[in-house]
């Protein structure tokens, strides 16, 4: 039984990572195209920053806007203070001088927050950025370039993570380098299921027209919004070359905490929009990538299992013989010849394995070349990527379970 | 045009992991026969030794000369050939996807091997005194019980045995082999014939079996062999 899980488990990832490498290749053209792309379009933005206590973050968050490179007179900075108990209105007002509108409200939520923006705006493109993210001085001229199509009505941009001492962060640089790669391959497919909060920038037109950001009980406004955006019709584009940097949970708890939220937010807005699941009408996002979401959280639970279920084995293997049985560490160590080694592996589930790890490792090497970022070789940077590979996906699996049981208890969505 | 290529993607994609997978499961098929092949040699081999040393022993006795010089290195080596057959088995087999039936026979044919060893210790502790304390231990496969058994009687043995020479090349004690067999193997009659004959019952696995004489039923710890040896 083991044996065939194995089996179908290795032929299902190794049919993926073949598809995203085709993907990728086919996109590769249009990645090419993008970087020729002249900067010549310049429509009117409103920028709107939703802040709850970001004292620490909000003056660099507004500088990164005021220094970006695009004619100034072509867009307006909204902060709006959510009810913060902080200074952070008192740091926003500060900037006054600079163009900017501070807005305080009541404590009603992100998606309140910005539709308050969203009310007041007359610009062409409406972008949200977080208040404790920073934008790149080229990130909005090359974001808003997309927007040169029709069609395209809302555009992300890549997150990198910018706090990266600890090993936690580290992880997360990989993770997110990961989903910037994937995301560019989304965006060509249109298949981008989400507008990250971090930055993305949306025609102001066709939110007014879908009804504004959903201001209910959702806890992943930005998800709501690009899965209604697409039940529209409407497409999704992403910057890898647009950078944004923003801040990681830096604890365990954190990391959890978010990823819990992000999860039950992913539940509520994948049942909320159900019916684009398995729907032709939706083409590749409703026939491959939304139920691919809903199989990665299967195959992420029986592969954790598995790995699991492997490292047990391995500790207990350990335990016997070193501690009950006495046997020296060394004494572990089998001395195979070249032979035996070679018929010792079990090719039949190692060869897909072997192609998942390379183009696994040609992604994290294509993605710090497209967004022109050096590869961290450092031996915790190491360290970190082979926690990434091994152990994170357990904290995936416990925040998974944990979202699940929190959903169908109905407990209530906390951001 | 761009839903066809990707379409075009979705199925050149398939028949790539087809292809991929196809491979794997080619090698893992051809080295499963080599694996087999492998163990098999082995195994002939060391049948062929079994019965040399066997076929000496009888001539040595017919001829009423029987040395213990000769037989001892014979039976030494025909030991260690068993240890590694065993270890080879146990490799390959688990790495095995497609010939499980045959290592299941390769299997059945090593422990009879190991029982006719056994037989062949008996033969040879009547001419040469004491060379040699053969222990069979019967296994129950998944149990945690039996293989912890198993590690502490590969670290007693090789402390025990490493412990046998004296200094002036004299033998403390006898060199310790042990045997090990499934005890539940069910496709060769002659387990369960050994089993009923010193009473053993499968539900109290692991069992040992210690030169000839001294049944123990259930986990059987370094300190309780230590007592049995008179360590």
């Amino acid at each position: 039984m083991f044996e065939y899980i194995m089996l179908i488990i290795s032929f299902i990832g190794l049919y993926l990572a073949i598809i995203w490498y085709n993907l990728l290749l086919l996109g590769k053209k249009e990645i090419e195209e993008c970087k020729k792309q002249k900067k010549g379009y310049y429509p009117s933005i409103t920028f709107a920053i939703p802040a709850f206590n970001e004292e620490k973050t909000i003056a660099k968050t507004i500088e990164s806007i005021l220094a970006i490179d695009y004619p100034k007179n072509r867009y307006e900075i909204y902060v709006i203070d959510d009810g913060s108990k902080d200074n952070t209105a008192k740091i926003a007002k500060t900037y006054i001088k600079q163009g900017i509108t501070v807005i305080s409200t009541k404590n009603y939520g992100k998606g309140h927050a910005l539709n308050v923006a969203l009310k007041k705006s007359k610009k062409e493109l409406f972008a949200c950025i977080d208040a404790d993210s920073y934008i790149e001085k080229e990130s909005v001229i090359r974001i808003v370039q997309n927007f040169r199509k029709k069609g395209i009505s809302g555009c992300s941009s890549s997150i990198l993570i910018r706090n990266k001492k600890k090993i936690i962060e580290k992880i997360q640089v990989f993770e997110y380098m990961y989903a910037a790669i994937f995301r560019q391959i989304y965006s060509f497919i249109n298949c981008m299921y989400v507008t990250p909060g971090v930055l993305s920038v949306y025609r102001t037109d066709d939110l007014k027209e879908e009804g504004h950001f959903d201001e209910a009980d959702n806890i992943t406004e930005d998800l709501e919004i690009a899965l209604r955006l697409h039940n529209k019709h409407k497409h999704i584009a992403f910057e890898i070359r647009s950078i944004t940097h923003t801040a990681a949970p830096n604890t365990l708890k954190a990391l959890m905490r978010q990823r819990i939220r992000w999860f039950r937010g992913y539940i509520y807005n994948a049942r909320k929009y159900k019916h684009m699941h398995f729907n032709k009408e939706f083409g590749v996002l409703g026939l491959f990538m939304l139920p691919l979401n809903i199989l990665g959280v299967f195959l992420v639970f029986i592969t954790t299992t598995i790995v699991g279920d492997g490292i047990i084995k391995w500790f207990k293997y350990i335990y016997q013989r070193v501690i009950i049985a006495d046997t020296s560490i060394f004494d572990l160590i089998d001395m195979l010849t070249m032979k035996q080694t070679l018929l010792t592996i079990n090719f039949t589930i190692s060869i897909p394995l072997i192609v998942i790890t390379l183009i696994g490792f040609y992604f994290m090497y294509k993605a710090h070349k497209i967004t022109e970022k050096d590869i961290d070789l450092s031996p915790k940077s190491i360290i970190a990527f082979i926690l990434f590979l091994t152990a994170y996906s357990w904290l995936i699996t416990i925040s998974w379970i944990y979202s699940i049981i929190l959903e169908l208890r109905k407990s209530e969505r906390v951001w | 045009m761009k839903e066809q290529y990707i379409k075009h993607i979705f199925i050149t994609s398939l028949i790539a992991t087809i292809v991929i997978f196809t491979s794997g499961i080619m090698i893992g098929w051809v080295l499963d026969n080599y694996r087999t092949d492998e163990v098999l040699n082995i195994i002939k081999d060391n049948e062929l030794n079994s019965e040399s040393y066997n076929i000496e022993q009888i001539f040595l006795e017919n001829i009423g000369n029987v040395n213990c010089e000769i037989l001892t290195p014979r039976i030494e080596m025909i030991s260690e050939e068993l240890g590694n057959t065993g270890r080879e088995l146990q490799r390959y087999g688990s790495a095995s996807d497609f010939k499980k039936a045959e290592f299941e026979y390769l299997k059945r044919r090593y422990f009879l091997m190991e029982i006719k060893f056994y037989n062949l210790i008996y033969n040879y502790q009547d001419s040469c005194k004491d060379e040699y304390t053969p222990i069979l231990y019967f296994y129950k496969i998944d149990d945690d019980v039996s293989e912890m058994q198993g590690y502490i009687l590969d670290e007693f043995i090789k402390n025990y045995n490493e412990d046998t020479i004296l200094e002036n090349g004299d033998k403390k004690h006898g060199k310790l082999v042990v045997l090990s067999i499934d005890g539940e193997y069910d496709e060769d009659p002659l387990i369960s014939t050994i089993l009923n004959t010193y009473d053993i019952e499968i539900d109290n696995l692991p069992a040992m079996i210690i030169n000839f004489e001294t049944i123990r039923e259930g986990f059987v710890g370094k300190d309780e062999l230590e007592t049995i040896f008179n360590i």
